[in-house]
Parts: structure tokens; sequence; C-alpha cells
């Protein structure tokens, strides 16, 4: 704030003034500094630079003690609100066309799929008149088995999400579909497609696919970007080395009496976990003195369910993940090279 | 030492105790009586936006109750029918007529208007009620049991209090009500003079469990 240096006659911090100013009030004032008590226009000059939201409370007319006593006053009465009389009957409201499965007061089923990853599961969501409330697995879908995962469950709160894109947007501002469509034909035109992207989620879709490929042989030089902000490329590519195509790899934990993860948290992430949680722990079971339960063995530098769930954890800098993996390879008799860097934690 | 309270204070205090009294529990009585009486309005008639009278389309016309209200048998709601359904007969009959005007589409009187119509409610139970048609349609209670002769009324009203007394009056002893599940839609049935053991019989017939019917979870779930 401003020195308070010498007190000059008619400056603000002019006391005698402020004392006759202050003489024809009543009731409480309070001011955090000589500078705010005189309320000079260089002091509201300042407070306006400084805290521009909050300027304005001193100059309107309502201080903190009404403010209070509003708000003690709205709460006491906001019981009133219920009180109408008469009372304002209930409408019912029914429908102008019911559909035709629709039974007021009895949910209805409906099979599909949500995707994960571009990779669809299987789902059952519970529907009152038309208004999803529950989701649930599809016992009948192979990714499911009749169980959800967490993102799943919590996807139905995606469809009551307010700020979820109702139309077609442009640059933020609602518009049609005929604006969307002509505005595409303006760009497009009669053109192969030259500076035209196309966004989209990762499509294992056949029928999105061979549309979008259609589009692409429309207009060659059109591009086709897929963005994941958890993707798999390594996992493409890591297949692509091993075995020559990008392939994805789907495991059949029914079969397995081993598994080593290394980072993989296959329980918990990724498309197929719910297959693979229900398939890992099938082999779990022991039901007769013959049965064996599988072995897990988790690598890894985060804690992850799958890692919480193993027989065996060891956590890794993930830094060493790679030497510690050509470390267990060469164990297992596979011909690598010793990696590069330091192994803090044995293979054994 | 002066006195602070005046001679007939005494006096004063005994009937201002007496009179509290007398006064506090009038009041009481007189708002229960009102509250219950207003509340209720049985055997008033609620203006609804299109006059539908039942007894022409019920009595005349001989539609069954379960075809507009056509989910009574299977959920808790028995549904006001959709316009489509009023349309069924009203795109040919009387069509584009004043007394339905709130029924067909101002640009096409065959069709339905595609705004929906918003019927008044009639019967209302509070929202920490349950209250399921199909448990007691199936179980072989009539609708004319609960909503009166609503094939014989030109407008709609309740005709029975609906009542949390009301409707253990029944839950305590459902022989004195219960008929046979032919019965139900038939608006006339009256009573038979062997109802009690009538009763008991289709009690024992349709399941009906006795102990749990007058619990408090059965309704207040």
């Amino acid at each position: 704030m401003n020195d308070n240096d010498a007190v000059k006659e008619g400056s603000p911090l002019d006391l005698s003034a402020i004392r006759e100013r202050l003489a024809g009030t009543s009731g409480k004032t309070y001011w955090r500094s000589l500078d705010e008590l005189a309320d000079s226009p260089e002091f509201q000059d300042y407070l306006l630079k400084e805290f521009p939201r909050q300027a304005a409370p001193l100059e309107g007319s309502l201080n903190r003690r009404d403010f209070v006593k509003l708000l003690g006053a709205s709460l006491a009465l906001a019981g009133l609100t219920s009180c109408a009389n008469p009372e304002p009957r209930e409408k019912i409201v029914p429908y102008v066309r019911q559909p035709e499965e629709v039974i007021p007061g009895k949910p209805l089923y409906f099979a599909t799929a949500i995707t994960r990853g571009g990779y669809a599961r299987g789902v059952l969501v519970e529907s009152h008149t038309g208004r999803p409330t529950k989701i649930e697995g599809n016992p009948d879908h192979p990714a499911s088995l009749g169980a959800t995962d967490i993102y799943t469950q919590a996807a139905i709160l995606g469809m009551w999400d307010p700020d979820r894109s109702r139309t077609v947007t442009q640059q933020g501002k609602e518009q049609d579909w005929q604006s969307f469509v002509s505005a595409l034909q303006g760009a497009l035109g009669q053109g192969n497609g030259q500076g035209v992207y196309l966004l989209s989620e990762p499509v294992t879709s056949p029928t999105l696919g061979a549309q979008i490929r259609a589009f692409q042989d429309r207009y060659p030089q059109a591009s086709w970007h897929q963005y994941d902000p958890a993707h798999d490329d390594f996992v493409r590519a890591g297949m692509e080395m091993a075995f020559g195509e990008e392939l994805r790899p789907l495991y059949d934990f029914r079969q397995t009496d081993v598994i080593l993860s290394l980072g993989a948290d296959f329980l918990a992430y990724g498309p197929y976990s719910v297959r693979y949680a229900r398939d890992f722990s099938s082999r779990r079971r022991i039901r007769q003195a013959k049965d064996d339960m599988n072995r897990l063995y988790t690598v890894e530098s985060t804690p992850s369910l799958t890692g919480g769930t193993s027989d065996h954890r060891i956590a890794v800098q993930s830094g060493q993940m790679e030497a510690f993996t050509r470390a267990i390879a060469k164990e297992l008799g596979v011909d690598v090279q010793q990696g590069a860097g330091e192994l803090g934690v044995s293979p054994e | 030492m002066p006195q602070h309270f005046p001679p007939n204070a005494n006096t004063f205090a005994r009937w201002a105790a007496i009179g509290g009294t007398v006064f506090v529990i009038l009041l009481v009585t007189v708002l229960t009586a009102y509250a219950r009486v207003a509340k209720n309005q049985v055997g008033v008639p609620v203006p609804q936006p299109i006059n539908f009278p039942h007894n022409l389309h019920v009595t005349e016309l001989g539609l069954d109750c379960r075809y507009c209200h056509s989910t009574v048998e299977v959920s808790a709601t028995a549904n006001i029918p959709p316009t489509e359904t009023c349309m069924t007969c009203h795109s040919q009959v009387r069509v584009g007529t004043a007394q339905i005007r709130g029924l067909w589409d101002p640009e096409n009187p065959t069709q339905p208007n595609p705004e929906p119509i918003e019927w008044n409610r009639v019967h209302d139970l509070a929202d920490f009620v349950y209250f399921n048609h199909s448990a007691h349609i199936n179980k072989g209670i009539g609708c004319s049991s609960c909503h009166g002769r609503v094939d014989l009324m030109p407008g709609i009203w309740k005709a029975e209090p609906m009542s949390m007394g009301w409707c253990l009056e029944c839950h305590k002893a459902p022989e004195k009500y219960v008929r046979p599940r032919e019965e139900v839609f038939n608006m006339a049935y009256e009573p038979p003079d062997n109802q009690l053991e009538l009763g008991r019989s289709l009690v024992q017939a349709y399941h009906i469990n006795e102990d749990k019917l007058p619990q408090c979870s059965t309704c207040h779930r």
C-alpha cells in the first residue's frame, strides 16, 4: 500500500477530516487500513486493479451483516416452498404414441455394446420408459460374460452428462445436420479431399470401417486419424516384430498354468479385462483334490490390480524393465543378449 | 409487601388453563378433520383437459378397462392410454369435433395431437407409498372395489378416500373384499351373501399371504 509519510492538510490521511466524516455515521464501521477508511479515489482505483472482482462489494449497499441476515431468513423460510393452497394438481402426461414394448413401470433391457479402446463389449442396459438407468454385462457376449468393469458401470453417467453434445456443433455453437452437410460439401467439393482430416476414436466396427474406407476411396487425399489417449500402438508394434503382422493378442487364461505379467494390468485394464478376470479366476477354484491353481507372477513399476492379485510381485523401475525382461528370457533359455542398464533386482 | 398480582389473577389463570386446553383439543380435532376431508376430495369431480365420459365409452360402447389401462395386469401403474389409443376410434368417429379438441392434430384431424394431453391426476398416493396394481388385480381385487363405479361416471372422481386406514381395512381382512379373478373387471359385481366364506377360500386359492399384508414394509418400501 502507499507509504504514509507526512500527513498533509486535505490529503486522504487527514485524520481530522476523517473524524468529522465518521462523526455523522452510526453503528459500527470496519476498516482494514486508513486508506480504506479514507476511501479516496486513488484507493478505489488501486482496489479495482488489484482485486477486480472484490472491488464491487465495497461500492454496493449490502454489507456482510445484511447478507448473512438474508441468508438466514431465506433458509428459515425455505420450508414454505412446499406450501400452496390449494395444492397444485399432479399431472399425468402419457405418450402420444407409446412405443411398442414399453410398459410404464417395468424396465426394458437393451442388448448393446460399449466400446473401449475401439473394442466393443456387450452389455445389457436397463431402461425405464426410455431412460437408461443401469448397465450390466451381457451374459451371452464373450467379452463380458455378464460382467462389467468400473468404466462400463460409470458409462451410464455419460448418458446423463449435461455437457454431452446432443447436436452437431461448429466451433462450440450448435448447428443442425443440414449446415454440416452444406459446409462439408463446400469443403470437399469435387476435389480429392486435399486438406480434409477425419479424427475419430479407434474403430473396430466393420460397418464404420467400411463407410470410412468408402469415404477414403472417394477422397484419396483425405487422411484419417485415430486417436486414443491410452493407445496400444506399442502392442501392435511388438506383435509385428514377433509375428510379422499387426495383430492383437488374445489370451486364453483358462488354459494357462503359470502367467508372467511384465507390467501388463490385464485383470483391470483393457477391453478384454473383464473376460480375462473371469478366465483367470476360473483356474483358481479348487473343487476336487486333483485341481490345481494357476500362478501369477507380476513385474511392474506401479501398483495395479493385477499386481495385487498376483501370487508373486516384483516392483521394478520402468527403466529397468527391459533389462529385467532380457534377464528372464535368458534364464528361460531364449537367445537374447544382455540388455544395457543396471539390474537392481535379481531375476531369481 | 405490595402485591404484584391483582385479586382476580387466580381466577384468570384457572380459566386460561382450562380454556387453553379446550382450545388446543378443538384445534387439533378441527384441523385433522379438515385435512382428512379436504384432501380426500371423495366424490368431487376433477376437471380434465378433455371431458372424457367413462359411462359412454364403457357402458354404452362396451370397452373393457384394459383397452386403455393396458398394463394394469403386469405393471405397478395402470397406464393412462397414449393419444394413439383414443385415435384408434376417433380418427374416424367424431373427427375434429370440439368435444375432443385436444386429441386431434389441428393440422390433420385424423392424426393425434403431437402435444401430449396433460391429464389431472385423480388418485394420488403419497410418494412414500408403494402401490402395485398388478399385485392387486392378479389376486382378485376388482377395479370397482377401489375406484367405484367408474363405468357409470360422466366425469371422474374419487369414490374412496385412499387413506391408509381405508387400505388397511382390506389388508387386515382380505376375505371381505376378494372376488374371483374372472370378476375383477366386472364393474357391476356385488359381493355375494357368503362373501366371508368365499373370501376365505379365495385367499387360500390365490395364495394371499395374510401375515405379510398388514406389515409396514409391504407398502412403505
